[in-house]
């Protein structure tokens, strides 16, 4: 069935071709091109018939979109079907702060909010947003924009300054939040994702405020025996929401062995150097597991 | 996407081309564009619908906003000889541009080893600039000068003691000036033409940003902004960067005054940064740097793998409408571990493309890194709005053979020549990453702004003001403006003087704004002053600075007219001026 609509797509390609080839010229527009030196009144015109093949090729390659037709099925099958919308703007707060995620409200956020969740209280009625988030890492604001640039800084810096990449709302410019994962928004997701990992996995779970089970006990994503660590299912399960399946308990635990230590250094800053401290191969392995858990997970709403 | 997204002309192509294939597949018109919103992504459906164009603005601050007038010179100072020409056997000018200059007063290169490969240096005079026929207004259109010897002028150049009305003139009779070092026209053609628009104030003459930047002076709406509003349509990761530190409309405040001065709603913040190297560090993931989780490189790798392989072993990995987002992501984990300051950072092999290799003078340096990076940056989809500060030098001896910070007036003109036709060049070479089609460079508008565009009508220590007090903007709209001037300055004679840099003085020449709806000139009258109370209609200095404003609002309005494609709708959810169609080129809604 999918390669007869494939085929179909594509003989309907060859038709076009065939009829419309005469009409090959360069991207047409409403206003006329007109680099001589003429008499003619520069012209403006409503894009003509004839013009109409490159500008429907202009809009992507017909053959690649026959295929994703042919890939995704007819549409009164798919359009029934789940798909793989992005995770809203404020879940995703939501969903790091249930994980214990620090998401508190910085210096300068609005009187009375303590949490960056919903973002948009926190910075109602704030001149400059960016100071806001700025101050998560510095009041000083030149020193909190080099070390930005610089220096990993935690999710709630990425979830306040990033806030537009990753989908929050700016309803002031009567724009919806967008429901597409962009290649922009999935990177920044990401980004935002693995610095919420550093503290997942330093803290295993302890400051999460779900996933406990019926005597109050919360679950843990590493077991430790020992030197041994390996990832526990209930804190994986706690992490994406539903049982992990054997192949992606697999995957944590390996993960848990790959991962490469790093050494200490110190960023050299004109506002004040900052000293990281070196990171052991079980600690990055840890962060690892827990940012690829989240990846997965939080793709997809 | 419904088809009341779908507007005008790609409309019309658009259900033309759609109906075609759905033919031949048997699908319905609804059908098909639910395919093509499904199929070309969002992205693609933006380019349909809206066509957001990036921007790119280049701001001439500390007096350095009268450099584009070597590139653009005000076309009306160059008609008959007896207005410009002061020594007629030499052919020199004492208008304040390059090209008519001896080489005592920077008609030559003062190093050229600097630029290897011109011949600037060996050109004659006469050949050195042309009129360039087929633009669409001239600025002073329709106006007949109070000056006897401008008259004569224009007798003899136009055969009757006015300049006829644009309305009157057909584009073989309207030109621009160019010269060898006028960019991208020779290449691209008239789409890639200037529209200059006179409006605005220049007092105080020197603030490190620009004075004519409100799109809406009474609520202190900036251009910047507005645009950046407009293209939230574009997914990108930084949605404006502005490089260098500047000041608000009218001097003090901070870089973020100069973009958003009035708090515009929904207006995104802009990322600053002091320098070419600092954009590059904008891009680099936050789990890339020191103390990140993949800041050791190997990490990287493995994170990739490991998402990609959790993602394969989703239950849902296998789901068709799966698919699309899951690659999304695939994309994504790979670039999260890059450093894109590699890609970013201007290369040996960038700056040999651009012209200028050296280090030195330092200002000429950076402004060529900061274009390179914002093309990369451009090209990579990482940003729709640039703001490049460039020279702050306020350059009154220009007009020397050393020039000013190491640089004359023919050094200037040929280092922007190099880098603005390199900068094009690179945006010409590749689609607009959120407009596959397209091509970068005709999705992207570029505007010059600053603090005083100086007086290109007289090149004596390079004064300050122009004749009415008024700011220029220079902007290349890819075809949505219509091309020439709108208003500016013309010398009367070739020998005038007045060699005053008062901020109050009426600038040598004569000057005009111009006419909303036929782009016609209308002539200063100064005999008031430049500022005053009371209204009398057509003076400057009693009116209140009103129509320069108005003038300068619909200026910011047009870049914003350009940026939309031509959606006036959308440029008056923040210009609330009086309307311009002398400027816009009509498109079909």
């Amino acid at each position: 069935m999918l390669k007869r609509v494939f085929l179909l797509g594509a003989a309907a390609l060859l038709g076009q071709a065939a009829c419309l080839g005469s009409y090959d010229k360069g991207v047409p527009s409403s206003v006329v091109d007109n680099d001589k030196v003429s008499d003619e009144q520069p012209a403006v015109r409503p894009v003509s018939p004839e013009d109409s093949t490159s500008l429907w090729m202009q809009y992507g390659d017909p053959a690649v979109l026959a295929a994703r037709a042919a890939e995704e099925g007819p549409l009164d099958v798919s359009s029934r079907q789940h798909g793989c919308h992005k995770f809203k703007f404020q879940t995703l707060g939501q969903v790091m702060m249930d994980l214990g995620v620090n998401m508190s409200a910085p210096t300068g956020a609005a009187a009375g909010v303590t949490s960056l969740v919903p973002l948009e209280l926190a910075l109602r009625g704030v001149a400059d947003p960016t100071v806001v988030c700025n101050n998560i890492i510095s009041t000083n604001q030149q020193q909190a924009m080099e070390r930005a640039a610089k220096v990993s800084q935690p999710a709630r810096y990425l979830y306040c300054a990033s806030r537009l990449t990753l989908g929050m709302p700016p309803y002031a410019a009567r724009l919806a939040e967008s429901t597409q994962l962009t290649t922009a928004g999935a990177t920044k997701q990401f980004d935002t994702l693995a610095a919420a990992a550093i503290e997942i996995a330093n803290t295993n779970l302890a400051n999460a405020t779900r996933c406990t089970d019926g005597t109050g006990a919360k679950a843990v994503l590493f077991d430790t025996a020992g030197s041994t660590v390996t990832c526990n299912v209930n804190g994986m399960a706690c992490l994406q929401g539903y049982m992990p399946s054997a192949e992606q308990i697999n995957l944590c635990n390996r993960l848990l062995t790959s991962g490469e230590a790093s050494a200490a250094t110190t960023v050299v800053l004109p506002t004040g150097n900052v000293t990281v401290p070196a990171i052991s191969a079980m600690d990055a392995g840890k962060r690892l597991a827990a940012a690829s858990i989240l990846a997965n997970a939080l793709l997809c709403e | 996407m419904s088809t009341k997204e779908l507007r005008g002309a790609s409309r019309r192509a658009f259900l033309r081309g759609a109906t075609a294939l759905g033919a031949a597949m048997g699908w319905g018109p609804a059908r098909l564009l639910d395919f093509i919103e499904r199929g070309g992504g969002t992205a693609a459906a933006d380019c349909t619908t809206k066509g957001i164009q990036n921007l790119v603005v280049f701001v001439g601050a500390g007096g350095a906003h009268g450099y584009p007038h070597f590139l653009f010179p005000h076309p009306d100072t160059f008609t008959d000889p007896s207005r410009y020409v002061e020594n007629a056997t030499t052919g020199t000018s004492r208008a304040a541009v390059h090209f008519l200059q001896n080489s005592a007063n920077g008609g030559n290169l003062s190093n050229p080893g600097m630029f290897p490969g011109s011949t600037w240096n060996s050109m004659p005079l006469n050949q050195r600039w042309k009129r360039y026929y087929g633009v669409d207004n001239q600025a002073f259109g329709g106006v007949r000068s109070v000056d006897s010897t401008s008259r004569a002028a224009d007798l003899a150049f136009y055969k009757q003691d006015s300049v006829p009305s644009n309305t009157a003139m057909g584009p073989d009779k309207k030109f621009i000036v160019t010269t060898p070092h006028t960019p991208w026209i020779e290449k691209y053609g008239l789409k890639k033409a200037i529209t200059a628009i006179d409006g605005h104030g220049i007092n105080p003459f020197h603030i490190e940003g620009a004075h004519s930047t409100y799109v809406n002076s009474a609520k202190r709406w900036t251009m910047m902004a507005s645009a950046a509003t407009i293209q939230l349509t574009r997914p990108s990761i930084t949605p404006v960067i502005l490089v260098g530190s500047m000041e608000r409309v009218g001097g003090g405040g901070t870089t973020r005054d100069f973009y958003n001065d009035g708090n515009l709603p929904g207006a995104p913040e802009a990322a600053i940064v002091s320098g070419a190297e600092a954009m590059v560090d904008l891009f680099n993931s936050n789990a890339t740097l020191a103390a990140g989780v993949l800041s050791n490189p190997k990490n990287a790798v493995i994170y990739e793998a490991y998402v990609k392989g959790l993602i394969g072993s989703s239950k849902t990995a296998s789901i068709p409408t799966f698919t699309r987002g899951y690659r999304t992501g695939k994309v994504a984990a790979n670039l999260v571990g890059l450093n894109l300051a590699d890609q970013l950072r201007a290369t040996d092999a960038d700056r040999v493309r651009y012209g200028f290799t050296g280090n030195n003078p330092s200002k000429a340096a950076e402004l060529r890194d900061r274009m390179i990076v914002a093309a990369k940056a451009l090209k990579l989809g990482l940003t729709s709005q640039v703001c490049i500060k460039y020279f702050s030098d306020d350059p009154h001896g220009i007009f020397d053979a050393a020039g000013v910070g190491g640089m004359n007036a023919s050094d200037v003109a040929e280092l922007f020549s190099r880098l603005l036709n390199a900068f094009m060049d690179d945006l010409m070479s590749v689609q607009d990453p959120f407009c596959p089609g397209i091509k970068l460079g005709d999705n992207t508008v570029i505007a010059f702004v600053g603090d005083t565009p100086r007086t290109m009508t007289l090149r004596d220590n390079w004064n300050d003001p122009t004749v009415g007090g008024q700011n220029r903007t220079w902007i290349m709209s890819n075809g949505i403006l219509k091309t020439g001037f709108f208003g500016g300055d013309r010398k009367r004679n070739p020998t005038e003087g007045g060699a005053t840099n008062d901020h109050l003085a009426q600038g040598p020449g004569e000057g005009c704004l111009w006419d909303f709806k036929t782009g016609d000139g209308i002539l200063f009258d100064t005999s008031n002053g430049l500022s005053g109370g009371g209204v009398t209609t057509g003076t400057v200095g009693r009116d209140g600075q009103l129509m320069r404003r108005q003038a300068g609002e619909a200026s910011m309005a047009a870049v914003l007219y350009a940026i939309t494609r031509g959606d006036i709708r959308r440029v008056n959810d923040f210009y609330s001026g009086p309307e311009f169609p002398a400027v816009q080129v009509p498109v079909l809604l």
